[in-house]
């Protein structure tokens, strides 16, 4: 099994059998969507999931995985998924669902339902915190979960609200690994990270992945903000398109006067891509759309080794030293384009700046220029 | 505790309250969204990096001319007007409402939450 999140995959690999994860969210921050596209992961892998719901109606939980573009309507037909109503029965109300916790108070009750359901890979406990609003102490709860543990995987999702430091700690005691998901406050915005604080079957070094639920999309990987720039006619705009899965540019006479944008979906990596105009009359914009950029792709014209000087004034004035740099090595397909090796010659860049291939027009190379851009991404 | 976007946030939710004003957002001046109250089909991070362009088109313009400050942009769509004020070193704030606005209570309101907003965000 899998999370479906890129970065935290690729570094804490396959999750084994039976453990219990714990899906930790700082208040502000729903972590629903965050279990139910780690459940899309499962099901789409063909793993059985059961979800439990004890907050919000079961009807939240499907509208939620609709308004993030995910159908599990169809896990339910083919019995893939259940969802375990535990909230009619706190508030008082009829429920439709076929598996119902009578009474969401008696833990056992929980246990009960679940046995119900023959032959699960995953559960899904949303959540941990809302049973403690319920019944004050997590125990019983926690006892459940560590008893289907012995059959199963365990995601148990929690809002940290400001429950007693002591109980916090115990409860993350009893996982095999915490996923904590917070906001971190930049130079303007909030951005939120997930930090693997446990990971019990590998060892690991301290990292955080940049996420955010995109809706629809989904969980992802997220960047605001991957800055396309480089000399006139360079072939920026055709960059930013050809590397979005959807663009606009503003454009007079087939030049840019403002600004491109385009939104990145690749391989689980999102990002929003904005193309600066390459002409100096624009500089005095360029510093506004460069601001809290978290890569640069640098697009030369292959064919023209005068403009690299103004390349390079471009990565200067947009600060682009010290973020990871990926140079797009634009118009390969004319005649007189420069080599690579030549290029990078010309330009004398840091070593590790690579320089990819490009005809942007045609799309070709786009590809290679987003495994190397997510490649220094993750980093 | 509330957070700055919930903050902020709230004061977008009073400017939902003034009748013709049918969405809003407070937009980093390198166009990131801070926060958005934006109806649902509106692409809110794509209007926040094209309000931003706008914003330091004109500012540069403003320089050019040598005329001062820029107070507000404000552009009369077909379907709507759409406000950019400054809100302080950092942000701005847009609002869209509907073409028959009032737009001198349109703009004392947005004056109004500018000043919150520049209290909240702490410029």
């Amino acid at each position: 099994m899998r999370t479906g999140i890129r970065i935290l995959d690729d570094k804490i690999g396959e999750i084994p059998g039976n453990v219990a994860i714990l899906l930790s969210t700082s208040p502000g921050i729903d972590p629903a969507p965050f279990g139910i596209n780690i459940m899309d992961a499962a099901l789409k892998n063909n793993l059985k999931c059961v979800y439990v719901v004890n907050n919000k109606p079961a009807s939240a939980v499907r509208r939620e995985a609709e308004t993030m573009g995910l159908d599990i309507g169809r896990y339910e037909k083919n019995k893939l998924l259940h969802i375990v109503d535990a909230f009619s029965g706190y508030i008082g109300i009829h429920s439709d669902e076929k598996y119902v916790v009578e009474n969401p108070f008696n833990p056992k009750n929980i246990l009960d339902e679940i046995k119900k359901i023959q032959k699960n890979d995953i559960l899904f406990m949303d959540s941990v915190s809302s049973y403690i609003d319920m019944k004050e102490s997590p125990k019983e709860l926690l006892q459940i979960i560590k008893t289907l543990k012995e059959k199963m995987t365990v995601v148990s999702l929690f809002s940290a609200w400001e429950y007693d430091p002591k109980i916090i700690k115990e409860i993350k005691a009893d996982f095999d690994a915490v996923l904590v998901i917070k906001p971190v406050e930049e130079v303007t915005i909030v951005r939120q990270f997930l930090f693997p604080e446990k990971i019990g079957w590998k060892k690991i070094e301290k990292f955080a992945v940049p996420v955010k639920v995109l809706k629809p999309g989904g969980v992802k990987v997220y960047f605001p903000k991957i800055l396309v720039t480089g000399p006139y006619n360079a072939g920026k705009s055709s960059t930013v398109k050809a590397l979005s899965s959807s663009a606009v540019s503003v454009d007079r006479m087939g030049t840019t006067v403002a600004l491109d944008h385009g939104y990145m979906d690749y391989k689980g990596f999102a990002a929003d891509i904005y193309g600066t105009p390459g002409q100096e009359t624009f500089d005095p914009i360029l510093q506004y759309l460069a601001d809290e950029a978290v890569a640069v792709i640098l697009v030369i014209d292959s064919t023209k080794p005068e403009t690299f000087i103004r390349a390079k004034e471009m990565l200067s004035k947009t600060k682009a030293y010290g973020l990871p740099i990926v140079v797009a090595a634009n118009k390969q397909d004319l005649s007189n384009a420069l080599s690579v090796d030549a290029i990078k010659k010309k330009l004398a860049l840091p070593k590790d700046v690579p320089v990819c291939p490009t005809v942007a027009i045609e799309k070709k190379g786009a590809e290679k220029l987003l495994d190397e851009l997510t490649e220094r991404l993750m980093r | 505790m509330e957070t700055k976007s919930e903050k902020l946030l709230a004061e977008l939710k009073k400017l939902a309250n003034v009748g013709s004003i049918e969405g809003s957002a407070v937009v980093a001046r390198n166009g990131l969204i801070i926060a958005s109250d934006m109806p649902r089909d509106v692409d809110e991070r794509r209007l926040g990096a094209m309000s931003a362009t706008m914003m330091g088109a004109v500012e540069t313009a403003a320089i050019t001319l040598n005329k001062g400050q820029i107070k507000r942009v404000t552009a009369e769509i077909e379907k709507a007007i759409f406000v950019a004020m400054g809100a302080g070193k950092k942000a701005i704030l847009v609002a869209s409402a509907s073409p028959d606005a009032n737009l001198g209570m349109l703009m004392v309101e947005m004056e109004e939450r500018v000043k919150s907003i520049m209290e909240i965000l702490g410029v």
